[in-house]
């Protein structure tokens, strides 16, 4: 019986544990379109190059994972290493897929600091989770992309860079804060309740010996001088 | 008692009118040491003094144990400055600063004054006695500067550097952002 | 015995130093000038004045919601009114009579009936219509006199018109409801006594339905009778097709009432005018005057009699000719004619005309009130103009406050060094600089001495800098495009500079830069102005001196596109002005004057990044790819920003400063700030999937585009108010669940350590986000305005200046705000920081503006003075207000009652009585001696 009971629970919470794991797919998964673009700035051209998928399974957990469609190869390590010395930028540009009217969200880094530290990029996703999105529950409304290196980065160094090194977060807004006022009403409440119970319960003498005892000193030390003076 | 009464004694000599009056203050005039009484017997007024210092090896390690002495004082001052330190107490009020300002002060005052005191000591070892005399005087100053520390007067927190911390500068310039539309 | 006790334990408590103001300090540091606002209905009260002598009050209603009486003496307010803002205060017409003045206002419309004495509210209406008046979609037209109220409401393709003729109940008397293709919200109509008329420039026809058709019950829709522009003698003015879409331009053909006759419509188009008289059949004549078709033509005033005069206000070179003119007859009467001067580019708007029996001879002479397109209203009368009241300033837009210029004398005393002299080197510098200083004060003394200067009483005496740069001069601008300058410690106008051709940009802006201070001397300072074109979407930029409102360099000029942003650089050139970079709606950049795009722009274009945005995302550019040819913007992110839409970006203000690098903790080691000069605040307002109130706080990094936080509060509507400065934020706004007012404090640090103690670069930064501290508080009372007080070095705390819907200027401390405030009392505490309460609480102490109150405020400005110590406050709206705060209190300077003489004389007499003493003792032992 009690083994029963025990495969029942067991089973049970899987079920549970599945219908959670459906639930958070059923969120809605959000797949990010990231193309980069390596041509200089003063350039009119406009090459946007597909390299890499962020699938978002769900932003409030921060579970993400970024697969990247176009290797990286010689080229693109010597773009790169133009632009760096050029002391130029190296864009991005997101979107979700699936979305009828793609709406982009661009981004970039310094390409120096990128280069420098061999590819190793830390790319944030800002994800609306409020339920103002509309139909979709979560949305891609931003997103900002840096090198952890952060040194001077030396542009005529050449490396070789062997792939991407990702890092990939997500960012969604946090709830505002609201004015605390129970602690404060249970703090007042306690101390209204110490005020209560406090009476200074001590006999007469424990209370005000402090000035008791000098006075006496004092009229001692005036009535002995008077007894030695005479 | 130099009372004068005009009637007893000369205005213009101050000399005493009756023969028996003694003045005991003194005229001050060069020539009434002539007039003196004559020199007590034996007396000759003409010898000449001379000492001489002349020191056995007992007094010689005796002098040298006294610079010893002297030379350890500070060392041996420092446990009672520990005591008396911790006596005054850790917090900002006249009395420990009165005690730790005392306490530096003496030191300080001791090692500017190191040759005088050693001066009428001189030996073979004056110079490490003089050494030790130095170390122990540190080490009293040492003291009074832990003291300062655990008091929190010595600025060793970054929050003491702050006010001088020089704002940063700026690298880039954003400008617009606004709504005109 | 006891008594006398008591008293004394009294006394002495109540001499204990307080921090507020004291009641004799009213009116020492600061002033308060109140405004009715920009005048459209007007009326002079002929009830008070007995024997038909001149009118002693005048009844005035604004566009400002406001309801006021001035005294005729010397338009001074005797009462007012502040309706609320919107349709529910709008007055729509006003009507005075026996002492009593009706307004017909609110909606639905309630017909008001005030007592022009004392301001009391005698009775209210209401005028019930049969249908529900939606005030943001349609127009509202009232015309009412003693017996009856006509209101006619325009919409897409319909006009409702109804009557009231029982104006004790509000019963109707009829109503009815006309469709026409034509008919707009947008339409220009006329209610007269006997019809509505209106004017449509497309069809290029005069419309007008008489009353008298509507009460037939035919079945057909009544007609409108039309007569043709040409026949009356206009012509539609022709506009150019540029700017189709410009939906700020000023309408080519207006129709108005004409003050004084419910059956007179005046008709503009362009330069020319006419005035036409309505029957009541509906055919429309137009009045001849003689001599009237040439000169500007403003208004027009008719009295109702046999003998009925219409004036008109004529500009003749420079000055404003009031003429009358016999309606009959068409003759002009020369007796009834005024004249005054005005400056070159003024322009009437609305002329009421009085006329009076003059008690000496029995003539009838005439007063009027004229109110010009700036917003000034002035009564003129025979011998000239009586009083002038400035009505622009009730509607100011931007403040900008300019030190004043020492003496040419003393300039030597600010000549420059060079930055690293070296100590022997500026101290020999300044000992000589003081030395000729002390010379020439000594001539100056002596020149005053011998000869005593007369002070010419025609030139205003010039202003210079006082000793400590409290004495400033406010440049204003306002909505009615008419620029200020405003002496700050006493309120009277230094110069006024009116530019006709101007409206503010489309968001109610109006952008005020300083290129150029007073400090380097031979260079005369430089601000300009950015704002747009009356008739077209194109922006203006004008270049002024703001110590005397001259244009210098080009003046005005008209741009041929349309402004997306403005704004001033941080790097001068060789003559020390700031260039003003304008980006226009095609990306385009110009800099402002125009030799400063090689000087100053092209060698920083490495480091500029400029920022636009339009409702919904900002995106962020890049000058680099700029050659010397011309200036480029490249995107380089771009962000969108939910929900709803951006209702504001708020930068810190560029020449505020941060003192300390970071807060000093409780074990002596330093939380860093996180001070990002390129941070700003962005508030988006939106609904979300149930409709209810959303609103998404971000704080972006606007060169690299990071989002540093993101905070998104639900059911929170209501005006947000956001205080951006140093390393903090502070925003209020109003919580729709808990129906209350609240504040929400953030604050950035960077942590225990520094990343780069020197430079602070956006792009290197974006690896170390900030930690951020938020709290939330409660606040007592709304908020209708809000700035922080800002000091030259910012080493006094910072204040919040909030105003409040009470009426009232708070002065909140910034640490009572400070999120990092504890929950619990023990353990160590940090310096400066107090137990957590969760009301912000507002002592009457902290109400910088004492016992007075200020109905409407739109902005608070704050500028430092040359005291650390203290801040002076220029609060704007409806009147104007302005004081000196001092946030921590006055350290620096001695408290302006302090007694020198007490402190002198008792100086002199101890020192004297020394003296005497040891005299006296000296004298005294040497007897001793001699005894």
């Amino acid at each position: 019986m009690k083994l029963i009971t025990l495969l029942l629970v067991v089973l049970f919470q899987h079920c549970s544990c599945q219908n959670f794991q459906d639930g958070l797919a059923l969120d809605g998964q959000l797949i990010v379109v990231i193309e980069d673009n390596l041509s200089s700035t003063s350039e009119e051209g406009n090459t946007w190059e597909e390299r890499s998928l962020v699938t978002v399974r769900s932003a409030k957990l921060g579970q993400v994972s970024i697969s990247h469609t176009r290797p990286w190869n010689e080229k693109l390590s010597k773009s790169l290493q133009k632009l760096s010395k050029s002391g130029d930028f190296y864009k991005l540009r997101l979107h979700q897929q699936g979305s009828k009217e793609p709406n982009f969200v661009y981004t970039f880094a310094d390409a120096c600091q990128l280069y420098a530290s061999g590819m190793r990029e830390h790319i944030n996703l800002m994800i609306d989770t409020t339920p103002s999105a509309g139909l979709l529950s979560q949305s891609l409304v931003g997103a900002s992309l840096y090198s952890p290196e952060g040194r001077l980065c030396h542009s005529d160094v050449s490396r070789s860079i062997k792939g991407y090194n990702s890092t990939v977060s997500v960012r969604t807004p946090v709830p505002g804060t609201v004015p605390d006022t129970a602690t404060y009403i249970q703090r007042i409440e306690m101390a209204n309740k110490e005020k209560a119970e406090n009476k200074d319960n001590r006999s007469f003498f424990a209370k005000y010996w402090i000035y008791i005892i000098p006075a006496v000193l004092l009229l001692m030390v005036s009535g002995g001088g008077q007894e030695g003076g005479r | 008692m130099t009372v004068r009464n005009s009637s007893l004694y000369s205005l213009s000599t101050g000399a005493p009118k009756r023969r028996w009056g003694v003045e005991l203050g003194g005229g001050g005039r060069k020539d009434r040491i002539s007039d003196a009484l004559p020199s007590p017997p034996g007396y000759n007024p003409n010898m000449q003094i001379c000492s001489e210092t002349q020191r056995s090896p007992d007094s010689q390690k005796l002098v040298v144990k006294k610079a010893w002495d002297l030379a350890l004082g500070p060392i041996k001052g420092v446990p009672m400055n520990l005591f008396l330190l911790y006596m005054s107490g850790n917090s900002i009020s006249i009395f420990p600063i009165m005690m730790v300002g005392m306490m530096l002060m003496r030191p300080c005052k001791a090692l500017f004054a190191t040759n005088a005191t050693f001066s009428t000591f001189e030996g073979t070892q004056a110079i490490l006695q003089k050494a030790t005399y130095l170390l122990g005087n540190l080490a009293q100053i040492g003291l009074a500067l832990y003291k300062c520390q655990s008091l929190g007067l010595l600025p060793t927190h970054a929050s003491d550097w702050l006010a001088f911390q020089e704002p940063a500068s700026q690298v880039e310039f954003v400008h617009g952002g606004f709504g005109l539309w | 015995m006891e008594k006398l006790l008591l008293a004394l334990l009294i006394l002495v408590s109540i001499a204990l130093p307080s921090s507020s103001l004291h009641e004799d300090q009213i009116g020492k540091f600061d002033w308060i000038q109140r405004g009715i606002g920009s005048v459209h209905l007007a009326q002079f009260d002929e009830s008070g004045s007995a024997d038909g002598g001149p009118a002693r009050r005048l009844v005035v209603a604004t566009q400002h919601n406001v309801l006021a009486v001035l005294n005729t003496k010397n338009g001074e307010i005797m009462w007012r009114h502040v309706l609320p803002i919107g349709a529910t205060g709008t007055i729509e017409s006003l009507n005075v009579q026996e002492g009593k003045a009706v307004i017909v206002s609110d909606n639905p419309p309630l017909l008001r009936s005030f007592d022009v004495l004392s301001g009391t509210l005698i009775k209210e209406v209401p005028l019930k219509l049969h249908y529900k008046p939606d005030s943001l979609y349609g127009k509202r037209l009232v015309q009412h006199d003693s017996s009856s109220v006509t209101v006619a409401h325009l919409t897409s393709n319909t006009a409702e018109i109804t009557r009231f003729s029982n104006l004790k109940t509000g019963a109707q008397e009829w109503q009815h409801s006309i469709s026409q293709p034509w008919i707009s919200s947008e339409s220009q109509c006329g209610l007269t006594e006997v019809s509505l008329t209106c004017v449509d420039a497309s069809l290029g026809l005069v419309l007008s339905l008489p009353f008298s058709r509507l009460g037939k019950t035919t079945g057909k829709e009544p007609q409108f009778i039309s007569t043709s522009l040409e026949s009356i003698g206009l012509s539609v003015a022709v506009t150019s097709d540029d700017d189709a879409d410009c939906k700020f331009r000023s309408i080519p053909i207006t129709l108005q009432n004409v003050h004084g006759s419910p059956r007179h419509l005046l008709i503009t188009s362009g330069e020319s005018s006419s005035v036409l008289q309505v029957g009541s059949d509906g055919s429309v004549t137009p009045v001849k005057e003689a001599g009237a078709s040439s000169g500007a033509v403003s208004v027009v005033d008719v009295t109702q009699a046999d003998d009925a005069v219409i004036y008109r206000a004529l500009h003749h070179k420079q000055a404003i000719r009031i003429s009358g003119f016999s309606l009959a007859l068409g003759t002009e009467l020369v007796s009834r004619s005024l004249q005054f001067s005005v400056g070159a580019e003024a322009a009437v708007r609305m002329l009421v005309v009085q006329q009076y029996q003059r008690r000496g001879d029995g003539e009838v002479a005439v007063r009027a009130l004229v109110v010009m397109h700036d917003d000034s209203v002035h009564l003129v009368a025979s011998p000239g103009v009586l009083w002038l009241r400035e009505e622009a300033l009730a509607s100011v837009l931007a403040v900008e406050a300019v030190d004043l210029p020492i003496p040419a004398s003393s300039v030597s005393m600010h000549d420059h060094m060079a930055q690293r002299a070296g100590v022997l080197h500026s101290l020999v510098h300044r000992v000589m600089l003081q030395g000729s200083e002390l010379l020439s004060w000594l001539a100056e003394l002596l020149e005053d001495s011998l000869s005593p200067s007369h002070s010419s009483p025609d030139s205003p005496p010039a202003l210079y800098r006082d000793e400590f740069n409290i004495h400033k001069l406010l440049i204003i601008a306002t909505a009615s495009g008419k620029i200020f300058g405003m002496d700050n410690l006493s309120g009277a106008l230094v110069w006024s500079e009116y530019l006709p051709s101007i409206q503010p940009l489309p968001s109610d802006k109006l952008l005020l830069f300083l290129q150029r201070s007073v400090a380097h001397f031979p260079h005369p300072p430089q601000m300009v102005l950015v704002a747009m074109h009356k008739d077209s979407c194109r922006g203006v930029v004008h270049t002024f001196n703001p110590l005397t409102g001259e244009p210098t360099g080009k003046g005005l000029e008209f741009l041929p596109y349309r402004i997306s942003q403005a704004s001033m650089l941080a790097q001068n050139d060789q003559q020390f002005i700031k260039p003003l970079l304008v980006v226009d709606t095609s990306l385009g950049v110009h800099a402002f004057p125009s030799g400063t795009e090689l000087s100053v722009v092209l060698p920083h274009k490495d480091v500029l990044y400029i920022a636009t945005r339009n409702s919904t995302h900002i995106t962020g550019h890049s000058l680099r790819s700029s050659t010397k040819e011309s200036l480029k913007l490249t995107p380089l992110w771009s962000q969108h920003f939910p929900p709803g839409t951006i209702e504001g970006v708020y930068t810190k203000r560029p020449g505020d400063k941060v003192h300390s690098a970071g807060r000093v903790m409780a074990d002596r080691s330093v939380l860093y700030k996180y001070t990002n000069p390129n941070l700003a605040v962005v508030v988006a307002r939106g609904l979300d999937h149930i409709n209810e109130n959303l609103l998404g706080v971000y704080l972006v990094d606007l060169v690299s585009g990071a989002v540093v936080d993101w905070i998104s509060h639900s059911r929170v509507s209501g005006p947000v108010h956001v205080i951006h400065s140093e390393n903090w934020v502070v925003y209020t706004y109003y919580h729709d669940r808990n129906r209350r007012h609240e504040l929400h404090s953030l604050e950035l640090f960077e942590g225990p350590s520094q990343a780069n103690a020197t430079a602070f670069s956006s792009l290197a930064g974006a690896q170390r986000p900030p930690l951020v501290e938020r709290q939330a508080y409660i606040l007592p009372f709304g908020v209708q305005a809000s700035a922080h007080t800002i000091t030259e070095k910012s080493i006094t705390t910072k204040c919040l200046l909030l105003a409040l819907d009470t009426g009232g200027i708070a002065q909140v401390a910034r640490w009572l705000v400070d999120p990092r405030r504890p929950m619990s009392g023990g353990g160590p505490r940090e310096e400066g920081l107090v137990q957590y309460m969760p009301e912000v609480h507002l002592p009457s102490t902290d109400i910088i503006s004492y016992n007075q109150t200020l109905p409407r405020v739109s902005g608070i400005y704050s500028a430092p003075t040359g005291l650390e110590s203290t801040s002076i406050v220029f609060v704007y709206g409806l009147d104007l207000f302005f004081s000196r705060v001092f946030p921590s209190k006055m350290f620096d300077m001695l408290k302006d009652d302090f007694d020198y003489v007490l402190i002198a004389g008792a100086l002199l007499g101890l020192v004297a009585a020394a003296l005497i003493t040891r005299k006296l003792a000296q004298r005294k032992a040497l007897y001793h001696q001699w005894k």
